[in-house]
């Protein structure tokens, strides 16, 4: 049969360098799932864009970036937080003894009280990676109960799809349940990670998604089984806005 | 000839495997290239760090996928890292500013280190395949040029390519098909076809 009129070679280039329309790229793979002669003309073409994506000159990342990416991949290893981590700060991000100061009374006024013996998990690096990055911002996260002296604040920057939760003063829940927090856009309530408080009602989680929590509208907490929820099942306990408007 | 591609898709075969240290060591050899690709595209240390963390974790998630028959680890790795900044740039629905080549060369100038940390054969040897490739890329007619780095490196479809340079659509369309056979022609010319 004579393909040829449905052939997508001129479209191959623009393909690979990632400059095609949506319809247009669907046209291309579909026609890639079923043509030899198509696919191969994409790999002679890739073997060019490859070659592309080394050309700017090399910039070394800063050295604490390697620590931090292993971090999260022992993280996702091993399916919790990790253990403190064995990685020293860099000269370039080890904080004076002021800086170390304004820190400590920052992380008490987060939350609302005495230091928390905060543990020296990855929540906690990514907390002070956050706070002393430059363009940290930090949302307050209400009690939705006029009565209640609950609250939590939200650490992140608009950049990274990672933050964390603080929270305070929540009733402290039994084995079975856990605090979990939703990312909240129009009518989608997104499920988030899981955090338990301990006796004075203190937890801290870290809040990943992918893409940066500050896009979403509002975060939300709620009281969930201990394995959490695809869905809110309980009252929202804690709310605020993340979207800078 | 760089170093052995066998050597790269042995540790990808270990990460698949879960090994940490292979992941390691594969940020050693290729997580400047990734940085530096990512800092290009999106013009932001902070977004580009994030985008070089993803990219890592996306090899974690999918080592098991790569197939070594099909190209090189440091390729498909560096093919994820376009992908995740060209959707970050076109998320933020706004569109780059493209400063003329000298300003980034001029910024990139006091960013760029050519220490050859890391994995110094590595290093060398890529530097040596980006100069060949700057090359050939230099040496392409302007327009050609232009629209190919505006698309790739900008995240512009071919449409807003042809409005950014105020031409018609199908004058960059073609450029792009022309200048892209322009440049296979030539890398292949330096002894460079993106096999090696």
């Amino acid at each position: 049969m004579d393909r040829h009129d449905e052939h997508v070679d001129h479209l191959i280039d623009a393909y690979a360098l990632g400059a095609l329309e949506p319809a247009e790229v669907a046209l291309v793979e579909r026609h890639l799932q079923t043509c030899d002669a198509c696919r191969a003309l994409l790999e002679q073409v890739r073997a060019v864009t490859d070659d592309l994506l080394l050309v700017a000159p090399q910039v070394t990342p800063p050295p604490a970036l390697r620590a931090r990416i292993l971090s999260r991949i022992h993280d996702e290893a091993t399916g919790q937080q990790s253990a403190p981590s064995a990685v020293p700060p860099t000269p370039a991000t080890q904080p004076d003894g002021a800086r170390q100061g304004r820190m400590g009374r920052l992380l008490r006024s987060l939350f609302g009280g005495d230091e928390p013996g905060l543990h020296d998990s990855a929540a906690d690096q990514l907390l002070r990676d956050l706070l002393l990055d430059p363009n940290v911002v930090i949302r307050p996260i209400a009690a939705t109960e006029d009565a209640s002296h609950a609250g939590a604040r939200f650490v992140g920057t608009a950049a990274r799809h990672e933050g964390v939760i603080l929270a305070h003063g929540l009733r402290p829940l039994d084995a079975a349940h856990a605090y979990q927090v939703w990312l909240l856009r129009g009518d989608q309530s997104l499920p988030n990670s899981l955090f338990a408080v301990d006796h004075a009602g203190r937890g801290i989680g870290i809040v990943r998604a992918n893409e940066p929590p500050l896009d979403f509208d509002v975060l939300a907490i709620t009281p969930e089984p201990a394995g959490g929820s695809p869905g809110p099942t309980a009252a929202i306990v804690l709310a605020g806005a993340l979207k800078d408007e | 000839m760089g170093p052995r591609p066998d050597e790269e898709a042995q540790l990808a075969h270990r990460v698949a495997a879960g090994d940490e240290e292979a992941l390691g060591l594969l940020y050693d050899r290729l997580g400047r290239s990734v940085y530096t690709l990512c800092l290009r595209i999106v013009r932001d240390t902070g977004a580009a760090e994030e985008l070089t963390q993803e990219t890592f974790v996306r090899l974690w998630r999918s080592a098991a996928s790569f197939d070594a028959e099909r190209g090189r680890v440091s390729a498909w790795l560096l093919r994820i890292a376009h992908n995740l900044a060209l959707n970050e740039i076109r998320r933020r629905q706004s569109r780059p500013v493209v400063a003329p080549e000298d300003e980034w060369e001029t910024t990139v100038a006091t960013l760029a280190d050519h220490s050859g940390e890391g994995d110094p054969q590595m290093a060398t040897w890529m530097s040596e395949r980006a100069e060949t490739v700057r090359r050939a890329l230099a040496e392409l007619p302007a327009p050609q040029r232009q629209a190919i780095e505006l698309a790739f490196f900008g995240g512009l479809s071919q449409a807003e390519v042809a409005a950014a340079l105020g031409d018609p659509l199908g004058t960059v369309k073609s450029r792009i098909r022309i200048g892209m056979q322009n440049l296979r022609e030539r890398l292949i010319a330096a002894g460079v076809d993106g096999t090696s």
